[in-house]
């Protein structure tokens, strides 16, 4: 009797089975690159096989332990500080920003502690003292001990450092000993305050009839307060410290102190130390704008030079 | 009778003009009060007129005159005056009012400090103030202190008393 081959014609339900078998395993491949291609970094559960692959690290598979930097476009570096250039005006500060100031200087600063209203800050002036002499006067008594104004300096650390001395010196025709004298003062304190600001005041212009009427004396000249200024601002883009355009503030039409400010053309009244104040709170600058990379390097110490004695006017 | 009564009463009145006399109490002069400096600018006293001085508030003035150095606070301060030259001059008045008459008397040797440093500081810079340091004028009366530094002294003590 004849079986019931039917040759090599295949069973329709076979053939179905393997179509069938092989559309899911596409199906289920397609899925698979669906979700490696197209799945959120930040939320997706990578699949084994993308974490496990060597050299798998890329923008398109990157390490969930380390969250992807931002997109952040490169941020050009910011100005370096232009010593060249007076303290522009900015916000006001507080008189609280004094709390770690020292002002060293004559007794127009002497003065402009006391009538200011500045309540703080560090007095550590001496009547005419001139900076020819700022080193080697013994200015202040604190205690029992006699100190020179830098080593009075150095008792403490401060945040700022103003510095206004120069009237004393007007009657001194050395300009270039008054700006080498300058400059070797900013190293100075630069040495004993290597992480504050030093603000150089630039010179309040006088009123030259008042002086003279107030002391008989006419030697003190506001053109040569100016020369004084011009060096002032040298010293500071040369030392890299910060000038303060006070003489700007106060000057009137006649390039003088107007006399309101003052009753013997020098020392100044109390609105005027007020205004000067005011002047402070309004240009400050940080530490960290002036030196981004840290405080400058100290200068090593100079040899003393000729000192003039200083008493003087101021 | 009548004389008896007489004489009892003039004893009587005797005695009490005596207890109102005695102990000198009454005559202490008055303490220095705040006007008095005014008053003493106003009599002459400093080269500058009243409003060429300037004034100082109490904290300032605790500040310049070294109160702490001699174990005052600044609470012991009660209330002061100061008119002083803004730096023409070395002169100045002030009346300081403490809590009690000991305060007052430390701050009297606060204040002998502080004429001993202005001549000090002025010897070399204003040596024409010297002589008016050198001859302030420093009273203690009960609780408060009177300071004056004058071009003219005299007229200073004439219009305080």
């Amino acid at each position: 009797m004849l079986g019931r081959y039917q040759g090599r014609r295949a069973d329709p339900s076979r053939n179905g089975k393997a179509i069938w078998m092989i559309s899911v395993l596409a199906l289920l491949a397609l899925a698979a690159a669906a979700v490696f291609f197209f799945r959120d970094p930040e939320g997706g559960v990578p699949s084994a096989s993308a974490s496990s692959q060597p050299g798998a690290g890329s923008a398109s598979s990157p390490d969930q332990s380390v969250p992807p930097e931002p997109d952040v476009p490169d941020e050009p570096p910011a100005p370096s500080y232009d010593f060249s250039q007076p303290v522009p005006q900015a916000e006001e500060v507080d008189n609280s920003y004094f709390a770690d100031a020292a002002f060293v200087g004559d007794s127009r600063t002497d003065g402009f502690l006391l009538y200011s209203g500045i309540g703080t800050g560090e007095n550590l002036t001496s009547n005419g003292l001139s900076i020819f002499r700022l080193a080697d006067r013994k200015a202040l008594t604190i205690g029992e001990e006699r100190y020179t104004l830098l080593e009075a300096l150095a008792l403490k650390e401060y945040g700022k450092v103003y510095i206004s001395l120069g009237i004393n010196e007007l009657g001194y025709n050395d300009d270039n000993g008054f700006y080498r004298s300058y400059c070797g003062a900013i190293d100075e304190i630069r040495r004993v305050q290597p992480n504050a600001v030093i603000y150089i005041q630039g010179l309040i212009p006088l009123n030259e009839a008042q002086y003279t009427a107030a002391t008989g004396r006419d030697y003190l000249k506001n053109d040569h307060l100016r020369v004084y200024n011009d060096l002032l601002r040298q010293a500071a883009e040369e030392k890299r410290v910060v000038y303060l355009d006070l003489y700007s503030e106060f000057v009137d039409e006649n390039g003088s102190l107007p006399e309101e400010d003052s009753r013997d053309g020098v020392h100044l009244k109390k609105d005027a130390c007020q205004r000067w104040l005011a002047y402070l709170k309004t240009h400050t600058v940080e530490f960290d704008t002036l030196y981004p990379d840290g405080p400058p390097p100290v200068e090593p110490a100079e040899p003393e030079t000729t000192a003039a004695d200083g008493s003087g006017q101021g | 009778m009548r004389r008896i009564l007489t004489v009892a009463l003039a004893l009587t009145l005797a005695l009490g003009l005596a207890a109102c006399g005695g102990g000198g109490q009454n005559d202490a002069p008055p303490l220095y009060a705040a006007g008095d400096v005014t008053k003493i600018s106003e009599a002459g006293a400093f080269t500058a007129d009243l409003y060429d001085l300037e004034e100082l508030d109490a904290d300032t003035a605790f500040l310049l005159y070294k109160l702490a150095e001699h174990n005052l606070t600044r609470e012991d301060l009660k209330e002061c005056a100061v008119l002083r030259s803004a730096g023409a001059t070395c002169e100045e008045a002030a009346v300081l009012s403490f809590t009690d008459a000991d305060k007052a008397e430390a701050a009297v040797s606060a204040l002998d400090g502080y004429i001993t440093g202005q001549i000090s500081a002025n010897r070399d810079y204003r040596p024409a103030e010297v002589s008016k340091l050198e001859n302030a004028w420093i009273d203690r009366r009960g609780e408060t202190v009177l300071l004056v530094v004058a071009n003219d002294l005299e007229a200073a003590k004439s219009a305080v008393g």
